[in-house]
């Protein structure tokens, strides 16, 4: 690669997959992904034995602190009652993901027109609809057309079953009258593109050993890499560099070897989530950026977001098999998710209703929570528990506050010596309202189902998989770090195309915006690609 | 001494036909999870109380006296009773027979799944009764 390539792209998981497919449809493009994680072997995900619950505190967990992968650069998230979520491998979070795949509002991206908080994005709703439409029609979404809290969507697959955990709290949700919804979920609940069926395994966060859920190293890249895409692996980008005119020129990564190379390209797409992103823009200082690449204004790491979570938890006498389906999603209320002008906060809420726990997680959070205990009663208790659960977990939009940052950690190095970060994080009063809200919902909805409430905290502390907001897009080159096709103010030739990009946080799971915001960007990157090169 | 701690901790149910936890090959789980020292730290906290309290080991104390025993053990060292208490209950719930038992749905390698009924969405009536609830405004 010493000659260079026509496009680079950094990171491997939901908006870089979706990049690399989009661009290789232009044939005549040379395109290269780094990744510093390596291949997961869907043959060898956990989920295949019985003591699946046990990787999800070792190699498999979502926390990088625990997992200590060889690719899991150090995440100082003790400033934060959030830590951080990820999982850094090919197809990235993807492959630990719950497979959510809810779109944000259209009144997301014109929050401060009709809320008056933070700012309105540079683009609408409008702008993404195709490229929602191409992206779940990629990725496989099940869901069901028609959803009164939605606009409509074109490609649904069959929606994942409610089981009779689900029914009941849909009678529950009818009774008050309130807006529920299946979940919409990036899990084949039928055959599509040559991927097999769910068959409501569960253990979906630890990758889908069945390949029906649409993480990207199933959906995007066989066709991406088919297309003639490079991949390369265990390879760490650590700065991004630019020639004597000020563009991006290429990449300084270490590979798999521990070599220190040089790749060049006409253009760099950055996609390595909320808090990689900003990481190695931090690192990539120059005499043009001193404080880090883009950061001129000073905005590079800031406003990051992170969708605080409460969880409400109930215990019916009934043996629901509430354990039974895909865990992350069941179904979902959109009820509280606009201002009011009776509630206390502005904005809103996603109420996501969870499958039971699994055995093991049965038996450790019930003995903790006393629920649950050992000699002659553990098994009667065991059995009033496993199955009768349904839990709540209340979403909160998550407004920007500059405070609210990551920084690099010069102390906490990862194994190619780049620094690690540090995050510093704390909920508005706002967001502490919404939660205090959907909390009280949540209760209402479980005690009218028939359950007897165990269990409500918030904030839950391992929920920080949402990073959104560090390199935010805007109009303004003062306030902003890329425009509305995530191109930078200042170094026109290169892109930044994951949920950094966020100006606002919605009440949703971030990815299926981030990726048709990807497309969305890559499509303006096609259409213009002899003027950036 | 190992097995009469995990059966006054988790004895079988005969009724719910649930197996002691004895009978869970726990020091396979411990081999493979590497566990040894908090299972030596344990026997060693639980022997040192067993004797000052009743002058016997641990198995051979009745029942009543086990369970004080443990309840102790619990109140003297939180972090390792715990620890050790986690460790049991995931040797036991990943257990192909207990799972079996508990109705914990197909079990892993998942020959088959699981099947869920169809849905009947005229569940969905009255939210579609009411009718649109998204905010419309003119962008």
């Amino acid at each position: 690669m010493n000659d260079g390539v026509d496009v680079i792209i950094v990171g491997s998981g939901a908006s870089g997959a979706a990049a690399a497919w989009s661009l290789s449809r232009d044939k005549s493009l040379r395109i290269v992904c780094f990744e510093q994680g390596s291949i997961s072997k869907q043959s060898e995900y956990p989920s295949k034995s019985t003591d699946w619950e046990l990787s999800r505190s070792d190699k498999f967990s979502f926390d990088p602190n625990v997992r200590k992968n060889p690719a899991d650069y150090p995440i100082d998230d003790s400033n934060s009652p959030i830590s951080i979520a990820n999982f850094n491998g090919f197809g990235g979070s993807t492959i630990l993901y719950s497979a959510h795949f809810p779109r944000f509002h259209p009144s997301d991206f014109r929050v401060k027109t009709l809320d008056n908080v933070a700012s309105d994005w540079p683009l609408n709703y409008s702008d993404l609809i195709p490229f929602f439409n191409e992206n779940e029609k990629m990725m496989g979404v099940a869901g069901l057309i028609g959803d009164t809290a939605n606009t409509n969507y074109d490609n649904l697959l069959p929606p994942v079953p409610l089981g009779e955990m689900g029914k009941v709290i849909a009678n529950s949700f009818n009774e008050k009258k309130w807006h529920w919804w299946p979940s919409y979920a990036a899990i084949n609940t039928s055959k599509h593109k040559d991927r097999a069926s769910c068959i409501n395994l569960g253990p979906c966060n630890i990758g889908c050993s069945q390949g029906a859920k649409g993480s990207v190293d199933v959906t995007y890249w066989p066709i991406a890499r088919k297309n003639g895409v490079q991949v390369i692996t265990e390879s760490r980008v650590y700065e991004i560099t630019l020639d004597s005119k000020g563009l991006a020129d290429g990449v300084m990564y270490i590979d798999a070897s521990g070599n220190e190379c040089k790749c060049k390209a006409k253009i760099v797409i950055i996609a390595c989530s909320g808090i990689g992103t900003p990481r190695l823009l931090l690192n990539s200082k120059s005499t043009a950026f001193p404080d880090g690449l883009l950061n001129d204004n000073g905005l590079v790491g800031r406003n990051l977001m992170l969708h605080p979570l409460a969880y409400v938890e109930g215990v019916f006498e009934r043996d629901l098999k509430s354990s039974i389906g895909p865990h992350g999603c069941c179904i979902l209320s959109q009820e509280f998710y606009e201002t009011r002008a009776e509630h206390d906060f502005l904005r809103g809420y996603t109420m996501q209703i969870l499958r039971g726990a699994p055995p093991i997680e049965t038996a450790i959070s019930g003995y903790l929570m006393r629920q649950l205990s050992t000699g002659k009663r553990h098994h009667k208790d065991f059995k009033k528990l496993f199955n009768h659960t349904a839990g709540i977990a209340i979403i909160s939009e998550d407004l920007p506050k500059l405070n609210n940052r990551v920084e690099l950690d010069f102390e906490n190095k990862d194994s190619c010596g780049m620094p690690g970060v540090k995050v510093h994080y704390e909920l508005s009063n706002n967001t502490k309202n919404i939660l205090k809200h959907g909390i009280n919902m949540s209760k209402e909805v479980l005690s009218s189902a028939g359950a007897k409430v165990t269990s409500s905290f918030s904030p839950v502390r391992n929920s920080g998989w949402h990073l959104m907001g560090t390199a935010c897009m805007g109009t303004n080159p003062q306030k902003s770090v890329v425009n509305k096709y995530g191109q930078a103010h200042q170094v026109k030739n290169l892109f930044i195309v994951d949920s950094s990009v966020f100006v606002t946080s919605g009440a949703v799971n971030p990815v299926a915006t981030a990726q048709a915001i990807t497309l969305f960007a890559c499509n303006y990157i096609r259409e213009n690609i002899a003027k950036l090169s | 001494m190992i097995n009469s701690i995990l059966d006054s901790l988790m004895p079988g149910d005969e009724n719910l036909g649930m197996p002691p936890a004895s009978k869970i090959d726990f020091h396979a789980y411990k081999i493979k999870y590497g566990i040894e020292q908090i299972v030596i730290d344990l026997l060693l906290e639980i022997t040192k109380i067993s004797n000052d309290k009743f002058l016997k080991d641990f198995v051979d104390l009745n029942e009543k006296q086990k369970s004080i025993i443990l309840k102790e053990a619990r109140l003297k060292n939180m972090r390792l009773f715990l620890t050790f208490l986690k460790h049991c209950f995931k040797a036991y719930y990943s257990h192909k027979s207990v799972l079996s038992i508990i109705n914990a749905g197909s079990s892993p390698p998942f020959p088959k799944g699981n099947v869920l009924e169809d849905d009947d969405w005229t569940i969905l009536m009255p939210v579609y009764e009411r009718g649109s609830i998204y905010r419309k405004f003119n962008e």
